[in-house]
């Protein structure tokens, strides 16, 4: 899988947001906030095509935390995303 | 002939002829001529050539009594509102900011007034200041500002604080006008309700209305925040990279400096009450 840079990230108020428009003709906007974690796997893996194994090497790399956890931690940060339409 | 505007603390200057003189009959809309002698920011000709263009249409919704208005962008980055069977307003930007405004002649004072509350949208973004869907009620001298999806009640919530709050008045009931540095404006756009005043106060909070049934109010964190306040913000702004890259900007500048709210509440006067405590204990 991949991050869809179509949709960006934005910087807002010292917070990091990334916004996602309907297709269809309303005005609606789901706004989705990244908390640390979450934006550091976001930019480590923008530019690739990678799997949850990936994102559980990166999470165990940079926090103290067991595998089981990390795995965990990456499969929601994944869901989440794929909810979100972010992934493609 | 021209004639100067100061709306949201900008001097704007409006050239033309028959369109001139409708849009300075517009109710309310000779308490902004200006009397700042300030250097004018936002330049719009009425009654000019905009020929209907060839665009990337990018939103189409209605205005005024049933208008349909599409809103596009061409190869040259100018940004286009054709209402149909009026008239086109053109925002010339090649790709920088907008800063010159044409719109073509429109006899429909309605639909003129629209025009000219997009063209103020799409340059007064660029200075900071946008119109933000709301009613806004003024208490001590400082502003609450009440958003909401259309038919929420936030003209009902802002009639309570009249009702039953002192020291208060409102300011505009539809579409005052948000500076980023968080002061509020009355404006010549306030909807069905003709509260036109020519005045500016600190905002003290905005307020997210929501219909419960039960009134609870709490303060929201940064992301929640920017959700509450985007959606009272012009929609097209939202249809086009690089507004909307403004535009994010915009509210979060506003969000770091102005307290933003939900409240879930009844129409009733305790309502008004509890985000009254709430937002002016502090």
């Amino acid at each position: 899988m991949r991050i869809d840079k179509r949709k960006k990230m934005h910087s807002v108020a010292g917070e990091h947001i990334v916004m996602h428009q309907s297709k269809d003709t309303s005005d609606m906007t789901t706004v989705v906030g990244f908390n640390q974690s979450a934006l550091l796997l976001y930019e480590r893996l923008l530019d690739r095509d990678f799997t949850v194994d990936d994102a559980v090497r990166i999470l165990c790399d940079e926090y103290d935390v067991d595998e089981a956890t990390a795995r965990r931690d990456a499969a929601e940060w994944v869901a989440s995303m794929s909810e979100h339409g972010m992934l493609i | 002939m021209t004639s100067r505007l100061n709306i949201g603390g900008l001097s704007m200057v409006l050239e033309g002829h028959d369109s001139l003189a409708t849009a300075l009959h517009l109710p309310g809309m000779n308490l902004f001529a200006d009397q700042s002698g300030a250097e004018p920011r936002l330049m719009v000709r009425l009654d000019a050539d905009v020929p209907l263009p060839d665009c990337r249409w990018l939103h189409r919704f209605t205005v005024a009594d049933d208008v349909e208005c599409r809103f596009g962008v061409d190869a040259r980055g100018d940004y286009y509102y054709h209402f149909s069977g009026h008239g086109t307003l053109r925002a010339a930007a090649g790709g920088r900011k907008p800063d010159a405004f044409s719109i073509s002649p429109i006899a429909s004072p309605s639909v003129l007034r629209f025009a000219l509350w997009t063209a103020y949208s799409m340059g007064g973004l660029w200075l900071g200041r946008l119109p933000v869907h709301s009613s806004v009620v003024v208490c001590d001298g400082r502003a609450v500002m009440c958003l909401g999806e259309s038919g929420t009640g936030k003209s009902t919530h802002t009639r309570l604080w009249l009702q039953h709050i002192a020291a208060t008045h409102l300011l505009n009931d539809d579409s005052p006008i948000l500076a980023d540095d968080g002061t509020v404006y009355g404006s010549p756009w306030s909807g069905k309700t003709h509260c036109y005043r020519n005045e500016h106060f600190p905002v003290a909070a905005i307020v997210r209305l929501e219909q419960r049934p039960e009134n609870r109010i709490r303060p929201l964190g940064t992301v929640e925040a920017f959700t509450a306040l985007q959606p009272s913000c012009p929609p097209c702004l939202m249809k086009d990279d690089t507004l909307q890259d403004a535009l994010v900007d915009y509210v979060g500048h506003v969000i770091e400096r102005v307290p933003v709210y939900r409240l879930g509440c009844l129409p009733d006067a305790e309502a008004a009450r509890l985000c009254h405590t709430t937002i002016f204990k502090s």
